[in-house]
């Protein structure tokens, strides 16, 4: 046995020495149980937001002005539900990437990069239908119900809208952010 | 409440995996990240991806390479997401130990520095090298990586003398 083999002996020993089964058993299943728990909370919060949004605007398309208006509505809501299936139906394309060999893996993540970028740039149009489809609903409403901006329901009808809307285009924008430097790492080791 | 036969599986095939594989999933991950509460993040993250799996393994593969392959390309996804390590310290910096701790101290300091080396090679070196050195076969690695095994053997040469040279540098 020469010295390069001594030496690749001992840094399998360091390795081997970087996690012991007894302490990986030990904080496995807790580890497991906190994945499961934040997943399944994660995927509560995702559809109970999608729902709220949704009643939102069947409420207000209740007091749609016109035809046009009413069509407005109904996209939007349309948009919301189709980002969260877009969302679920990527987690999925995630998860089969995860159990796919290294070279079918860099494909799949970079299919669904590309899908994460067109789904952020979907969520903005969304949200831009949604401000043309809310604001005259504002302005009528506020006038209807002599409504000032501090006002309880101006709070809940328009502010509460407007916090949602900011926080789902944060969202987009870090999914685009996260998705870009994803297709940077794959282009690389692809290049590799 | 009685679980589903199929959850029951799963819950037993989970907990065998984790008891015959749950090192090398924690080392797999040392591989991506350097700071224990990423060390965390990521553990769970493939715990998680494990149990998602575990019903569509058809046992084309071992269970070993395919619980490797699922930790491995979580961890690529997870480092993509956080790229930051820290620079590998210099002997200096590390504080004087008292004489009966010496040696534990610098088998420490070694493995962090076996472990910054590997997190400096290229994604497909370090998974290669990380396999190799949990003891895969070139035919298992080129399983996991998805390539010819002649092209295994390559990549893993390549890797070895890739790790060397960062080790050479800073002398473990």
């Amino acid at each position: 046995m020469n010295d390069r083999d001594l030496d690749w002996d001992a840094l399998q020993a360091l390795w081997i020495q970087a996690a012991d089964s007894a302490g990986v058993v030990a904080t496995a299943h807790r580890q497991m149980a906190r994945a499961r728990t934040g997943a399944l909370i994660g995927q509560g919060i995702e559809a109970v937001v999608a729902a709220v949004a949704i009643a939102f605007i069947a409420l207000a398309l209740h007091h749609a002005a016109n035809a046009v208006h009413a069509t407005l509505g109904i996209m939007v809501g349309g948009g919301i539900g189709a980002i969260w299936i877009w969302r679920r139906r990527l987690a999925q394309r995630e998860q089969r990437s995860f159990e796919a060999t290294g070279a079918d893996h860099l494909v799949l993540m970079r299919g669904t990069c590309k899908r994460q970028l067109r789904m952020a740039l979907f969520v903005e149009a969304v949200i831009v239908l949604d401000l043309l489809f809310l604001i005259p609903w504002w302005i009528t409403g506020s006038r209807v119900h002599s409504r000032r901006l501090t006002d309880v329901g101006s709070l809940e009808t328009m502010w509460v809208p407007i916090i949602g809307m900011v926080i789902l285009f944060g969202w987009a924008m870090r999914v685009r952010s996260r998705a870009r430097r994803e297709l940077a790492v794959t282009a690389s080791t692809e290049a590799e | 409440m009685t679980e589903r036969p199929d959850q029951s599986k799963t819950h037993d095939s989970m907990r065998r995996v984790i008891v015959q594989h749950g090192a090398r999933l924690a080392r797999a991950a040392w591989g991506y990240v350097d700071q224990a509460h990423d060390h965390e993040d990521l553990m769970q993250e493939i715990l998680l991806a494990v149990w998602r799996a575990l019903p569509h393994f058809r046992g084309a593969a071992s269970e070993k390479t395919f619980v490797l392959r699922i930790a491995h390309n979580r961890g690529v996804t997870f480092a993509a997401r956080r790229r930051r390590f820290a620079p590998i310290a210099d002997a200096e910096d590390q504080p004087d130990p008292a004489p009966s701790a010496e040696e534990r101290l610098i088998g420490d300091q070694r493995r962090e520095r076996l472990l910054a080396a590997v997190r400096k090679l290229n994604d497909s070196h370090r998974q290669a090298i990380m396999l190799h050195l949990e003891g895969l076969s070139t035919r298992e690695i080129a399983d996991v990586q998805g390539i010819s095994e002649s092209n295994a053997s390559v990549r893993l040469t390549r890797a070895r003398s890739a790790l060397r040279a960062f080790l050479d540098g800073v002398n473990v």
